[in-house]
């Protein structure tokens, strides 16, 4: 009888001590998750920044460079087990080394970047392996059209719109030139120059100028709350 | 004779088992069963606060402008109230960079310790460890 009960603890604590085990098991794959998240947001910040840095005029090796430096970091950080951060930069067609920049003359203007990952986490009896992509475009289209006033005078409508991986996104800044002879000029006061900001990405500019040519070209200049920079020209449709 | 002393030795088993008994029944009610609810409480909390606050880039930038208040001003609000906190900061090469301490005051018996590793929106792209420690209060 007492060897039954003895026995009957003994399994108890077995139990209890299975039971705590899960408790670190989920613990643990908590701060797995966690940790996948992180990395994740982490490699979505890198390839914004160095898709900034692109399009202010940095090189296309940016993107890489940067990431390699994440990779290093993150392999550094877990440290109850081992975390291998792999990327490969797209290379397909408009993308070079994972970035894509087009200011064409079109009306689109399109900065972007493109990676894809492989994260593993390798812990005691956990192996997890994801795969992800970030892909980070900020696109400008413009529209302009003019009308015809006294000598070269010009009334010009411009309409901008402004998308961050294809939804509406705000301008941080937002300049707008016209060209007369070869000289790319600002319209300012003097120009009655007005811009309404519809509050959804859209903005619609307006000016008048002496533009002595017969075609009214115009340019963008425009960088978004992530400070991605992207260009668009057009030329405007006489009215 | 030997009844009595089986008697006894029954007497004894029986007290010990008893003894033992209690113990794991004690132990299972003060278990850390319900320390781990609350310490998985207090890291999801503190995760989701800085997932939050960096989910636009914005606590890379906080920290590459060294705006530790904002930090604090900011967690005072995500986090849930009855939570005691102490924020660190480390660059890549894992020197701390808050020269002010980050929180409000770490106070509770059981300390949990939540690591974000945190990248930089800038174009320099810089990269940092927050070490985020919360507690109950109280």
């Amino acid at each position: 009888m007492g060897v039954l009960i003895i026995a009957l603890l003994l399994l108890s604590t077995e139990i209890y001590v299975y039971d705590l085990g899960k408790a670190v098991d989920e613990e643990k794959q908590n701060s797995f998750s966690d940790f996948i998240l992180a990395v994740r947001l982490g490699s979505k910040h890198v390839v914004v920044g160095s898709l900034a840095n692109v399009s202010q005029g940095g090189t296309s090796q940016t993107l890489g460079i940067n990431l390699k430096r994440l990779s290093s970091f993150v392999g550094g950080l877990y440290q109850s087990g081992k975390c291998i951060l792999n990327f490969t930069l797209r290379e397909i067609t408009p993308y070079s080394s994972g970035i894509w920049i087009s200011w064409g003359t079109n009306g689109l203007g399109v900065s972007g970047a493109y990676a894809n990952f492989t994260l593993q986490l390798l812990d005691r009896g956990t192996d997890v392996n994801l795969k992800y992509a970030i892909n980070v475009t900020t696109t400008l289209s413009i529209q302009g059209t003019y009308k015809e006033m006294q000598g070269n005078s010009k009334q010009v409508n411009v309409t901008c719109n402004l998308l961050n991986e294809g939804k509406p996104a705000l301008a941080e800044n937002l300049t707008l030139y016209y060209k007369n002879l070869d000289d790319w000029l600002t319209p300012g006061p003097q120009n009655n120059y007005t811009i309404i900001d519809y509050g959804n990405g859209t903005y619609f500019m307006s000016f008048v100028a002496d533009i002595s040519s017969t075609t009214v070209e115009v340019s963008v200049h425009a960088s978004d709350q992530r400070e991605i920079s992207v260009q668009a020209n057009a030329t405007c449709v006489g009215t | 004779m030997f009844d009595k002393k089986g008697q006894i030795r029954m007497l004894e088993a029986f007290l010990a088992v008893l003894v033992i008994f209690s113990a794991s029944i004690l132990s299972i009610k003060f278990s850390p069963a319900t320390n781990f609810e609350s310490e998985k409480l207090l890291s999801t909390s503190g995760m989701q606060a800085l997932m939050e606050l960096d989910n636009n880039g914005y606590l890379g930038k906080l920290v590459d402008e060294r705006n530790w208040t904002a930090i604090r001003e900011n967690l005072e609000v995500l986090l849930p109230a009855g939570i005691s906190y102490n924020v660190s900061v480390y660059d890549d090469a894992m020197n701390q960079i808050n020269d002010f301490a980050i929180g409000n005051g770490l106070k509770g018996q059981k300390v949990v310790s939540v690591e974000y590793p945190c990248a930089s929106q800038s174009s320099g792209c810089r990269f940092y460890l927050v070490r985020l420690q919360l507690a109950f209060a109280g």
